[in-house]
């Protein structure tokens, strides 16, 4: 079973997430002759409060994507009122710890929602949506996480 | 079929998400599939997520469309932590 592990830091499980357009918007960028945005990697939190993954609006900004789905949403400043936030579509690739190893999850279009993490030190959430398929063992003693897909 | 990449429209992606909340309705036969919705026009609905986008660059090109998750009561998801709050112009 295809598994990586990491730190768990200040800022909660750390990964690095590779972002890119999703595989529907790479094909039709190429049938418009446009180039295709290199991927962009992401310090992400696995965050299992996230019903979703959510990415840093600038890295969206960076691929050149708009949106193509809105969703409600409730977050700590929502103050029980759900806000309307817009989806994305990513490609999103997990690669093991060990280099030149092959991904340990790869999504060719997944929704995603905006958001401004870059203030938090971090660029996105990986959420439920992507641990759905994982199994996680969070090593609190010892500050390490491991997920296998 | 629209291949040409143009300025997005914020409209265009109103119109389309007030299409799909005025079909809601007649689409309760196909909850937990994707409709697809262009130029304010159901184009169809899918099994996936994927299928749904596939389609949507097909038709659509580089040109907004809308794909949501038919379901009669609204999902909703839910973030502990903040998200901020600042809409992400592409």
């Amino acid at each position: 079973m295809p598994h990586l592990s990491g730190q768990v830091t200040l800022w909660g499980p750390l990964i690095n997430v590779l972002v890119g357009v999703s595989g529907p918007r790479g094909a039709a960028l190429t049938a418009a002759g446009q180039p295709i945005p290199a991927p962009v990697v992401a310090r992400m939190v696995v965050d299992t409060g996230a019903s979703l993954s959510a990415v840093d609006c600038t890295i969206l900004q960076q691929l050149g994507l708009q949106p193509t789905g809105q969703i409600a949403l409730h977050t700590p400043s929502t103050q029980g009122v759900p806000h309307s936030a817009n989806q994305f579509d990513v490609s999103l690739t997990i690669y093991g710890a060990v280099p030149g190893s092959l991904p340990v999850y790869a999504a060719q279009a997944l929704p995603v929602v905006d958001g401004s993490f870059k203030p938090q030190g971090i660029d996105g959430l990986v959420g439920r949506d992507v641990l759905a398929g994982a199994r996680m063992i969070y090593g609190g003693p010892d500050s390490w996480y491991g997920i296998s897909f | 079929m629209g291949a040409e990449a143009r300025m997005p429209d914020p409209s265009e992606q109103e119109a389309n998400l007030k299409k799909y909340q005025e079909l809601l309705p007649s689409l309760s036969g196909s909850e937990g599939k994707y409709a697809l919705i262009y130029k304010a026009e159901l184009i169809g609905t899918f099994d996936s997520y994927a299928d749904a986008l596939a389609a949507g660059y097909k038709a659509a090109g580089l040109n907004p469309f809308l794909v949501q998750r038919i379901a009669a009561a609204e999902f909703v998801a839910y973030f502990t932590r903040d998200i901020g709050s600042a809409v992400c112009h592409t």
